[in-house]
């Protein structure tokens, strides 16, 4: 059985010499979902982008046993959906329902089978009905949800979220969540929102100088006050999450 | 908020379609005759066509995106009016400055889609004319800059200083070269003789062509200061980041050698005034024109040059030196000024942007050239100088 | 919504027959007019009031306050101003012309002032008219319909989208920049301007290539299918050829 995700020993370097992600080793079940937390600079979004070849490192990046290669690309980002942070970067297009018909079509879908996954995207998310709509017109909870249609859209085996809920206020950031809970696929989600990442989550990684430094599950690592700190991270005033007990998942 | 309502009141007091007044060079109908709408259109079509396939060789799947968000950029910076010089005020018109940070022939395509944009949706710039103004402001404005730009680069001093003098004469001569011919084209449509056209254009863009100079050369050096990758082909000397960004003003060059460009540049300016009034030239031209337009009614030349009787008009004689003199103590001004401002913007900066605080400003498409870096993993690519659309075609990603 | 852009407006303004109409057939129908219109020669006016009933037609059907068409009209007011200030080099030796206090103004030039002056007022009506009644995504589809390469409409469909974006960066960016300058009103000093237009360019810059990373991601490879086609219906085929037959009528006569 594949894990979904298979990172091994993975390098990489910026262009001007910096190092980035330092023997950076991670593997990641079907079905899991984990939290990839750490301070700024990390090498979190870094990590993120050689999940679907968009930047390449030394070492072994696998999804669900298919090398991140060259030859492979198309197929892998297929697979492989990334929410980038800011909404505004993902609606390109001059409507809603061509943003989400752009993965689909690259795919080389029929017409009929686009408009399909477009109208079943746009229900996951709950944004039915908005597809003619200009993603200028709308609010930022709206535009971060159809970004997240653009990717499911395409219907991806693993699915990569940075910062979901960024800028969100509490009703989209809620609403968010209860579409994110209620897709069946793997997930990775790069956050700071430690709560966010607590309720979602079974496994959380802390990453640090390009280096993970903690891998387990998520009660126990956001527990561990001085592991936290050290890695620059802290928990919100008033959040305590119980080591060993969580809530049922849906 | 206090700010929040200063910026509001701000927006509503902006100039919103004042522009219209300093855009001289967005020929509305009516103003270029059939036969000049005609060769230029076919004109401005031939080298859009070569513009895209050469913009899509260096950019490939690039080009798309960046093209689009540039003439964003030059469609939101155009709308800003911005004073020049004793009341008067200009705009940016971005040529130049796409030229410098895309290639000429992207700025080309990336100018034409903003002066499309222009015509179709706020009426500036007719649908007849749109292939005139294309040609002077996309094309003429672009190339002619840029080559100027390339070719005062090689001569002058291989400096932050000597770099800037060469934005600020190509962003100067690209407002020209657009000016004049649109002076030639109104001319050639029997709208306004070549006599009155030529200096009336060219005087009034010495003067906005100054206030591109200069303000081309101020966004140039930002960017040179904190991102000189984004600067395509930039020249050896420059890419080094230490040595874009610090003041590299050389004094002793100026002083010996200063005088040479400055006029080499007014006789420049001079010659494009006061030569077409001292050749017998236009008059045939004119007569071209002439035999064109109207006159083919009235069978004789339409214009001569005698002015009226009890009216001195600016009249040719005090007109052209004034204009001439104009265009020669604005080039001075503004070489002047370019010095003294490349002195300011080249003040090292700190870091600008530590990776901490923009994890999305990784270059992850790697579409610059770089001189030195070591990347991990592409051991079987090379990085000198390669193209974006170069590099792509070897990782062959699309050949699925 | 920001003052920069008001005129870029997205979404239409009102509802009408010609709102719509097939944006094909608005394009190539508003778009010839002035096409025709500038070849016709200027002396024959009676072409240019039938053309002028033609878009006054339109803009009865477009339903468009009268006013707000005025004013956007506005714009050609300074090239016209133009062409009447060198009018009294016009000169020829035959008869008629008028004399205004002292200076002389032939026929030709009185012609040369009412060729600009026409044809520039319709070409700014049509254009009006085309952009009042179409939004500019429907006008992106329309030229895609017409087979205008697609490196221009994606360009210009992206420049569309980001100048919104775009322009509300910049207004944060001066809003910041005026809160702390001391109070200085004017921000179009060429020094700070540079400054911050360079910034807004970095920004703009990389927003490009985040925008072509996210296009990646989702298998972007350089081409793009062509949005779902038009179908056009009677209405659109009335308006067309009635169109046709009247600008060509008009124009053989002329």
């Amino acid at each position: 059985m594949n894990a979904a995700v298979l990172i091994k020993n993975l390098d990489y370097a910026y262009p001007d010499g910096t190092k980035a992600l330092n023997d950076v080793n991670l593997k990641v079940a079907e079905g899991e979902k984990i939290a990839i937390i750490g301070a700024n600079g990390a090498g979190k979004s870094t990590l993120l982008l050689h999940l679907n070849g968009i930047l390449q490192g030394d070492g072994v990046v696998e999804v669900l046993g298919t090398p991140v290669v060259d030859n492979h690309f198309r197929e892998i980002r297929q697979r492989v959906g990334i929410v980038f942070q800011d909404p505004d970067d993902q609606l390109f297009m001059t409507t809603v329902a061509q943003d989400v018909a752009f993965g689909p079509t690259n795919q080389g879908l029929p017409t009929a089978e686009i408009a399909e996954r477009v109208h079943d995207a746009l229900t996951a998310v709950g944004m039915n009905g908005h597809g003619h709509r200009t993603a200028h017109h709308l609010s930022f909870g709206q535009k971060k949800r159809v970004a997240t249609a653009t990717v499911l859209s395409m219907q991806p085996d693993v699915l990569v979220l940075d910062e979901p809920s960024s800028n969100l206020d509490p009703r989209a950031r809620r609403h968010l969540m209860e579409i994110l809970q209620s897709l069946h696929v793997t997930t990775i989600v790069v956050t700071h929102d430690l709560p966010y990442a607590y309720e979602l989550c079974d496994r959380a990684v802390i990453m640090s100088d390009g280096k993970i430094v903690a891998d387990g599950p998520i009660g126990k690592i956001l527990s561990d006050e001085e592991l936290l700190l050290t890695n620059g991270l802290e928990l919100p005033h008033g959040f305590f999450p119980v080591v060993g007990g969580k809530k049922e998942r849906r | 908020m206090d700010h929040a309502t200063n910026a509001c009141r701000d927006r509503a007091q902006q100039p919103s379609n004042k522009r219209a007044s300093t855009s001289a060079m967005h020929i509305p109908d009516g103003f270029i005759d059939t036969t000049t709408a005609a060769a230029t259109g076919a004109v401005s079509l031939g080298a859009l066509a070569y513009a895209v396939r050469r913009t899509d060789r260096d950019l490939g799947e690039r080009t798309v995106p960046l093209l689009g968000v540039t003439g964003a950029f030059v469609f939101a910076a155009q709308m800003l009016n911005f004073p020049v010089a004793a009341g008067t005020s200009g705009h940016l018109l971005g040529a130049m400055l796409a030229a410098v940070l895309l290639g000429p022939w992207a700025a080309v395509i990336v100018m034409s889609v903003v002066l499309v944009v222009q015509a179709l949706a706020m009426a500036d710039g007719g649908i007849t004319a749109l292939g005139a103004n294309i040609l002077n402001v996309a094309i003429l404005g672009s190339l002619t800059g840029y080559a100027v730009f390339r070719l005062v680069g090689k001569i002058a001093p291989r400096s932050r200083s000597g770099y800037m003098v060469a934005i600020a004469v190509g962003s100067w001569i690209s407002v020209m070269a657009g000016a004049i011919a649109a002076a030639f084209e109104l001319s050639f449509s029997g709208t306004i003789p070549i006599r009155f056209s030529l200096p009336a254009m060219a005087s009034v863009h010495m003067v906005i062509g100054m206030g591109e100079a200069i303000i081309t050369t101020t966004v140039i050096g930002t960017v040179l200061a904190s991102r000189p990758d984004l600067i395509k082909n930039l020249p050896q000397h420059l890419r080094n980041s230490t040595n874009a960004r610090r003041p590299s003003f050389n004094r002793s060059w100026w002083r010996r050698w200063g005088i040479i460009p400055v006029v080499l540049t007014i006789s420049l300016a001079l010659a494009t005034i006061v030569a077409p009034f001292a050749s017998r030239a236009p008059d045939g031209l004119e007569k071209v024109a002439v035999e064109q337009g109207f006159a083919a009614a009235a069978g004789e030349p339409v214009w001569n040059l005698s002015p009226f009787s009890n009216y001195t008009f600016p009249g040719l004689g005090e007109g052209t030196l004034a204009t001439a003199a104009a265009g020669a103590a604005g080039t001075i001004l503004l070489f002047s000024v370019v010095i003294l401002l490349s002195r300011r913007v080249g003040r090292p900066r700190p870091e600008t942007t530590p990776k901490e605080d923009h994890p999305e400003s990784i270059h992850p498409l790697e579409g610059h050239e770089h001189t030195n870096h070591r990347h991990a993993g592409h051991s079987h690519q090379t990085h000198n100088h390669l193209s974006a659309g170069q590099r792509s075609a070897e990782k062959s990603e699309e050949k699925t | 919504m920001s003052g920069t852009h008001h005129f870029l407006t997205d979404e239409r303004y009102g509802g009408s027959v010609l709102h719509d109409l097939d944006p094909r057939v608005k394009i190539i129908s508003m778009l010839s007019l002035p096409i025709v219109a500038v070849s016709t020669p200027a002396k024959s006016v009676w072409a240019f009031v039938a053309y002028g009933l033609i878009l006054a037609a339109c803009l009865g059907l477009s339903r468009l306050p009268l006013g707000y068409v005025a004013r956007r009209s506005l714009v050609i007011v300074p090239f016209v101003l133009a062409v009447a200030v060198f009018l009294p080099f016009f000169h020829d030796a035959g008869p008629g012309g008028y004399n205004i206090g002292g200076v002389r103004i032939s026929e030709t030039g009185t012609l040369v002032l009412w060729n600009t002056m026409v044809k520039a007022t319709i070409g700014v009506l049509s254009v009006i008219i085309l952009a009042s009644t179409t939004s500019f995504a429907e006008i992106i589809s329309g030229l895609e319909g017409l087979r205008v390469p697609r490196v221009f409409t994606l360009i210009l469909s992206f420049m569309y989208r980001y100048a919104f974006v775009l322009s509300e960066e910049f207004q944060r960016m001066r809003r910041a920049f005026m809160s702390r300058n001391g109070g200085v009103r004017n921000l179009w000093h060429a020094d700070m301007l540079g400054p911050l237009l360079g910034s807004f360019f970095l920004r703009s810059y990389d927003r490009g290539e985040r925008v072509h990373v996210a296009m990646t991601s989702r298998g972007y490879s350089g081409s793009m299918k062509v949005s779902a086609p038009h179908t056009a219906d009677t209405a659109d085929a009335v308006f067309l050829l009635t169109m046709a037959f009247l600008l060509l009528m008009i124009r053989i006569s002329a």
